[in-house]
């Protein structure tokens, strides 16, 4: 990394935090390793393991630190933050992936993710501000960082850049059929969400607007996440993703991510916090996972039990730090914003 | 075969029955789905670009590509007749997409050959050769610019942009990429 972009680094680490710490958010630091993890269906994990006198306990990297921070809430910490390392395995090493790399991940209480997506574009705008005249600032990065988000429903955004209403392709087949019809080579045994990823990729990400920050809104609920079901908080009803995946009726979770520069940068959610769905959700994905052979993990026994005490409504966010250093710096490589990147350790030139 | 997580820049492809090589190679993953990696391919017998997202999970089939030396013997409508420096064994290269690199070439002259299977489909040249001016204008007297340029004709009767003190006869050095003047050859 050039020494006026680790200073200028420095000074984005400094903004996340006085940020946050200036809205009433407690910073705290979680641990890395655990004995269990939130399955993820598509996060391969790295594993490790605890040696005891005589006998051993696996233990795992953490993807991120939402299994501590979740447990936190209901405790009395008010809102929280936490910047720190997380780990994903498997062949991620790329132009924007280093397995290692620094997340944060925040929590708002009281709130849901359209509040979160407020407190984002205050987030860039501080930044931008803050960090202007810091070393290795880059003017035109930066003011396009500034400008305001435009916002778009994944529903819109699909059918303005393939011409296909997710509403109307509720299965498998009906989708992969529209795709192809689009031009996409699509996989004959390729579901629902593979087709839905191939749209988003290679469709809409690449016709996004590259001058401000967008955020997609409104997923679709056969993506299966801990988001709540769009007007849940409202309604107070939890049609379940399975209902969803009938292929019946188009429904939506309370989700967005933002895009920067062309980077997926931020993951934002209204929180799941019915106990029985984040238990169905468990169950889900240890299904999937060994359906698609991923290393298997112990998963957090008491977790979902978490959410049957008094839980508050809460929105969390998740942003890629070396992401944003790209998209502030206007680098297109996550190597030249990070020290010693694992393939340039692994693979000096 | 394969897994598409596996592919590197550089490798050969066979995609659609065509031989590809990847010239770029990324790595996404969306949010909460599965990883992809998107890919940049050239057609080794085209020339054409194509870009394909495949499922690391996927698994593709590689194209058995192969260099050996050949002597390029003359070119006609079929394409360039080369011949293998080894066998003796004769191929026609398709043009298509080879055109930049057809005016670079001296009839029997060597060259690196790619081979595919059983077809020649590629020539690989030095990145910058040495060739004669044939022609060139005279440089006008009292001009004096720099960076003055002018159009001179080299012995395979192509035009190349050099500075203009370069004078027919003498050798110069041309990027075979770019088709770009590099410098003179003093000898």
């Amino acid at each position: 990394m050039e020494p006026n972009l680790a200073r200028f680094r420095a000074g984005l680490m400094r903004e996340l935090r006085a940020f946050f710490s200036d809205r009433d958010f407690l910073e705290v630091e979680t641990p890395r390793l655990a004995p269990y993890l939130i399955p993820e269906a598509h996060l391969e994990v790295f594993s490790t393991e605890y040696l005891r006198t005589g006998s051993s306990v696996p233990l795992y990297l953490i993807p991120s630190p939402e299994l501590w921070l979740k447990q936190l809430i209901p405790r009395g910490y008010g809102n929280l933050f936490e910047i720190g390392k997380c780990f994903r395995n498997e062949e991620q090493m790329g132009s924007a992936h280093n397995p290692e790399f620094t997340m944060l991940e925040w929590y708002m209480l009281n709130a849901d993710y359209l509040q979160s997506l407020q407190l984002f574009t205050d987030l860039l705008q501080a930044l931008c501000g803050a960090l202007a005249d810091s070393p290795g600032a880059d003017a035109s990065s930066l003011r396009r960082a500034s400008q305001p988000i435009e916002t778009v429903t994944v529903r819109d955004a699909v059918r303005d850049h393939s011409g296909i209403d997710l509403a109307e392709h509720g299965s498998d087949d009906s989708l992969r059929r529209a795709a192809q019809q689009a031009g996409l080579s699509i996989g004959q045994d390729d579901d629902w969400n593979t087709v839905f990823d191939r749209l988003m990729l290679d469709m809409v990400e690449p016709h996004l607007p590259a001058d401000r920050p967008v955020a997609l809104i409104d997923y679709p609920a056969r993506v299966s996440t801990l988001a709540t079901p769009s007007g849940a908080n409202a309604a107070g009803g939890f049609p379940s993703p399975d209902t969803a995946a009938g292929g019946l009726e188009y429904q939506t979770v309370e989700r967005w991510e933002l895009y920067l520069a062309g980077l997926e940068l931020v993951n934002c959610y209204s929180e799941e916090i019915d106990p029985g769905q984040i238990r169905e959700f468990f169950a889900r994905e240890q299904q999937k996972k060994r359906s698609m052979g991923r290393s298997e993990h112990a998963v957090p026994p008491d977790f979902p039990a978490v959410f049957e005490q008094p839980y508050p409504r809460c929105s969390g966010g998740a942003m890629g730090v070396d992401r944003l250093m790209m998209a502030l710096t206007g680098r297109k490589r996550m190597n030249e914003v990070i020290f010693f990147s694992l393939s340039d350790t692994l693979f000096p030139r | 075969m394969i897994k598409a997580g596996a592919i590197e820049k550089g490798q050969c492809l066979l995609m659609k029955d065509q031989p590809y090589l990847v010239t770029e190679r990324d790595f996404v993953n969306p949010g909460k789905g599965s990883a992809f990696v998107k890919l940049k391919l050239k057609n080794l017998r085209t020339g054409s670009t194509l870009r394909e997202t495949l499922k690391t999970a996927d698994s593709v089939e590689t194209a058995d590509v192969f260099d050996k030396d050949a002597q390029f013997l003359y070119e006609d409508d079929a394409g360039y007749h080369v011949m293998d420096s080894e066998s003796y064994e004769q191929y026609v290269i398709p043009k298509e997409g080879l055109e930049q690199k057809g005016r670079f070439m001296r009839e029997g002259e060597t060259y690196r050959i790619k081979m595919w299977e059983q077809d020649a489909i590629d020539i690989v040249l030095p990145m910058k050769m040495a060739f004669e001016v044939t022609e060139a204008e005279d440089a006008i007297k009292g001009d004096t610019v720099t960076g003055a340029t002018k159009i001179v004709v080299i012995e395979t009767g192509m035009s190349v942009k050099v500075p203009i003190f370069i004078k027919a006869g003498e050798k110069i050095l041309v990027n075979t990429e770019t088709a770009e003047y590099v410098e003179r050859v003093n000898e």
